[in-house]
């Protein structure tokens, strides 16, 4: 029995997706705190396509984060605005290429530049991502050296929440309606037929994969792709054990995994038959 | 028909591309500017109070905070005064990783003063976006080429904002010979982008307006200068930094929570920063550079602030020549000695003095640390502090020069000429309410 734990890259051979998440912040300055912290949160368990980045907010340094970059999600604190009723410890998750959303203020200096600026002049460079949300957290104090404010600090989970669900929707929106299991499987049975290969008994009697929440892989279609791959190999016969997974903020919510890999008992007649197939 | 005479008020709430908060307040009479306040309405930053009680080696920590776009100035300054208080020699690589961050730190506030903050001036645009969908190339050179100087700082100092590397006696890492090689990639295109930004700036149309200047620069034999050297004017006062403190006088402005900064025994005003560099030191500027400034008929001295943005470009350049010239040197002597041994550090009472060019201009710290090492006066002054009352009069001069005309005018030739000094009102208080009052 051999247990590998190694993800796929994504299906038939596509291009593995490139998304950054942006934590922009000053940890010391209270609720401007917020995006380095959910940062902190979701770091490690994100999905392997996201980067996740911090950021003090200084609009070149964005654009460069921009570069090679297909979505991007910020996480940011939101002054409260009287007009907008807006109550601290809101979180709202904003598309910021819609229309209306993406008010630039004038660049008036690198110190007061921002979020918006960075938006503005990406955009008329052309360096701007596919698509670029905001998570916005509204904080209530911004002082030197003070906490998070209780208000703030109980809208961390939303906060992941809502980014989990960005993630969610634009991994979905990309994969939404592909056919890409068969790729997929021709790449587990090519893996798990080199790791047989150095077993005595090369014949593979079962194959379990684990299937990422946000993978997008229908089980059933998994295994009519799964018997077509193996005829022909020393995987022929073999079943494939499905396990669903439903963990998104999962590393691996986005592949399918194997996580075990079954060959058959050493003995003379399967000796003899491998021997007599691979010369035969 | 007779006019009484009539008093008006213009306001200019907040200058706009320029570090920092201040506005302006001109008084007129007739179609003649009075009196011009830059107030600097910033609170004050109370650094020299923060840092009394504080330990000596604490300083270059806590100064480079007064900044986010000289912060190497600020901790270089602070660490040099710390050291020739207690008589510490630094190394020689550490001095070097010194220089190339002060380097990096030139590239990143002259090239977004240049792109970002004064060309959009030249080229008729509100600001550096509307000008970037005219001018997509340029701008995306004028990025590229802050991101090399962000690397460096990142590379050298940890981070690009209020870097960690630099610390009393030397620096804390030196950088591997892998990051090196790679800086020296990125510092050979940037060269190129450096050489292309002059030539750019070269060809927009500059006012003719031109001042006399007091020039104040720090100067170094046949180099130009950076991190150290010994302070020079334009005029016959020997200056050096012992006598800095009694030459130079601050004083406090009612309408301003800056001090601003006067020289010579009839206070006058005075320039410091690039164009003072440039004049009192241009002759020490790389060959190619000199080739280019001849090419390009820059004025040596440059006496017309809108000039300065070539000025700024020139010194881009040179502070890529320079990091590349010092990122080789480097390079061979750590493969070479594999490091060098950190000075020990001895606390001693005294007093200490550091001078650096900061991007713009001379930045002075003076010390006195007791025999604990805890510091126990401190003086700060800033190059906007030193500049803020010769902007004053070049706003005046250049208003009465141009003829604005009306408000809406006046606010936008005040705005430029303002820019055109690059203040870093942050720094000096350390944006711009323009009031008139016509009388």
């Amino acid at each position: 029995m051999y247990l590998v734990c190694d993800p796929f890259s994504l299906a038939g051979g596509t291009k593995a997706m490139n998304g950054i998440i942006i934590g922009i912040g000053n940890r010391y300055r209270g609720d401007d705190g917020i995006g380095p912290l959910v940062l902190d949160r979701i770091d490690m368990k994100m999905n392997p396509h996201f980067d996740l980045v911090e950021s003090d907010g200084e609009p070149t340094g964005l654009i460069s984060l921009f570069r090679g970059r297909d979505w991007c999600i910020f996480i940011d604190a939101i002054i409260p605005n009287v007009h907008l009723k807006f109550s601290p410890g809101m979180v709202v998750s904003v598309d910021l290429l819609m229309e209306g959303n993406n008010k630039g203020t004038e660049l008036s200096s690198t110190h007061t530049g921002g979020l918006f600026d960075a938006i503005g002049l990406a955009s008329v460079l052309g360096c701007l991502p596919k698509k670029v949300f905001l998570v916005g957290v509204v904080g209530s104090t911004f002082g030197s050296c003070a906490p998070l404010s209780q208000s703030v600090q109980s809208a961390i989970e939303q906060a992941i929440y809502e980014v989990g669900q960005l993630v969610q929707s634009l991994v979905n929106e990309k994969q939404g309606g592909i056919m890409h299991e068969s790729g997929m499987i021709d790449e587990l049975v090519t893996t798990a037929l080199a790791w047989s290969a150095a077993s005595p008994n090369r014949r593979i009697r079962s194959i379990t994969v684990e299937v990422g929440a946000l993978s997008s892989c229908d089980p059933e279609h998994l295994r009519e792709h799964f018997i077509e791959a193996c005829k022909g190999t020393w995987a022929e016969g073999a079943s494939l054990i499905v396990i669903p997974k439903d963990d998104i903020t999962d590393q691996h919510a986005q592949d399918v995994t194997m996580v075990n890999l079954t060959v058959e008992e050493p003995t003379i007649s399967t000796l003899e038959a491998a021997n007599a197939a691979c010369h035969g | 028909m007779n006019r009484e005479p009539s008093t008006q008020t213009v306001t200019v709430d907040y200058v706009t591309r320029v570090e920092g908060k201040a506005a302006l307040s001109l008084t007129c009479s007739g179609e003649t500017i009075t009196d011009v306040q830059l107030r600097i309405f910033e609170p004050p930053r109370l650094f020299e109070s923060i840092l009394k009680g504080r330990s000596w080696t604490e300083a270059p920590d806590m100064t480079a905070r007064i900044c986010g776009i000289c912060p190497v100035a600020y901790q270089i300054s602070a660490a040099q005064a710390m050291e020739k208080l207690a008589k510490i020699t630094i190394p020689k690589q550490s001095q070097s990783v010194r220089r190339l961050l002060m380097c990096g730190e030139w590239i990143v506030s002259h090239t977004i003063h240049i792109y970002l903050l004064h060309a959009p001036d030249f080229l008729g645009f509100a600001n550096a976006i509307e000008m970037a969908k005219h001018h997509p190339e340029q701008m995306k050179r004028g990025l590229a080429l802050k991101e090399v100087g962000n690397e460096i700082l990142t590379t050298l100092g940890g981070r690009s904002v209020h870097p960690v590397n630099l610390i009393v006696g030397g620096v804390c890492r030196l950088p591997s010979i892998e990051e090196l090689t790679k800086l020296k990639k990125r510092l050979e295109s940037a060269v190129d982008l450096a050489r292309e930004t002059l030539s750019w700036v070269s060809s927009f149309s500059f006012p003719d307006f031109t001042e006399e200047y007091i020039f104040v620069s720090l100067s170094r034999p046949k180099s130009y200068p950076l991190t150290d050297g010994n302070l020079v004017t334009n005029r016959e006062w020997v200056l050096d930094e012992r006598s800095f403190g009694s030459v130079i006088l601050e004083e406090q402005l009612s309408y301003s929570t800056a001090l601003a900064s006067t020289i010579g025994p009839s206070h006058e005003r005075y320039l410091t920063g690039p164009m003072a560099r440039f004049a009192l030191n241009g002759q020490f500027l790389p060959e190619s550079i000199l080739a280019a400034i001849e090419e390009n008929s820059i004025p040596q001295p440059c006496c017309n602030p809108f000039r300065s943005i070539q000025v700024r470009a020139l010194e881009v350049w040179f502070a890529c020549s320079e990091a590349l010239l010092i990122v080789e040197e480097l390079r061979r002597e750590i493969q070479n000695r594999n490091g060098e041994k950190f000075p020990e550090l001895q606390t001693r009472a005294g007093t200490g003095i550091g001078i650096t060019e900061a991007p713009r201009g001379v930045l002075f710290q003076q010390y006195d640390v007791d025999e604990d090492g805890i510091i126990t006066n401190c003086s700060i002054i800033p190059p906007t502090a030193q500049n803020q009352k010769q902007i004053e009069k070049s706003i005046l001069y250049f208003l009465n020069h141009s003829k604005c005309g009306n408000d809406e005018v006046l606010r936008e030739c005040a705005e430029k000429i303002i820019r055109s000094f690059d203040p870093c009102i942050s720094c000096a208080t350390h944006f711009l309410s323009l009031e008139v009052q016509r009388l």
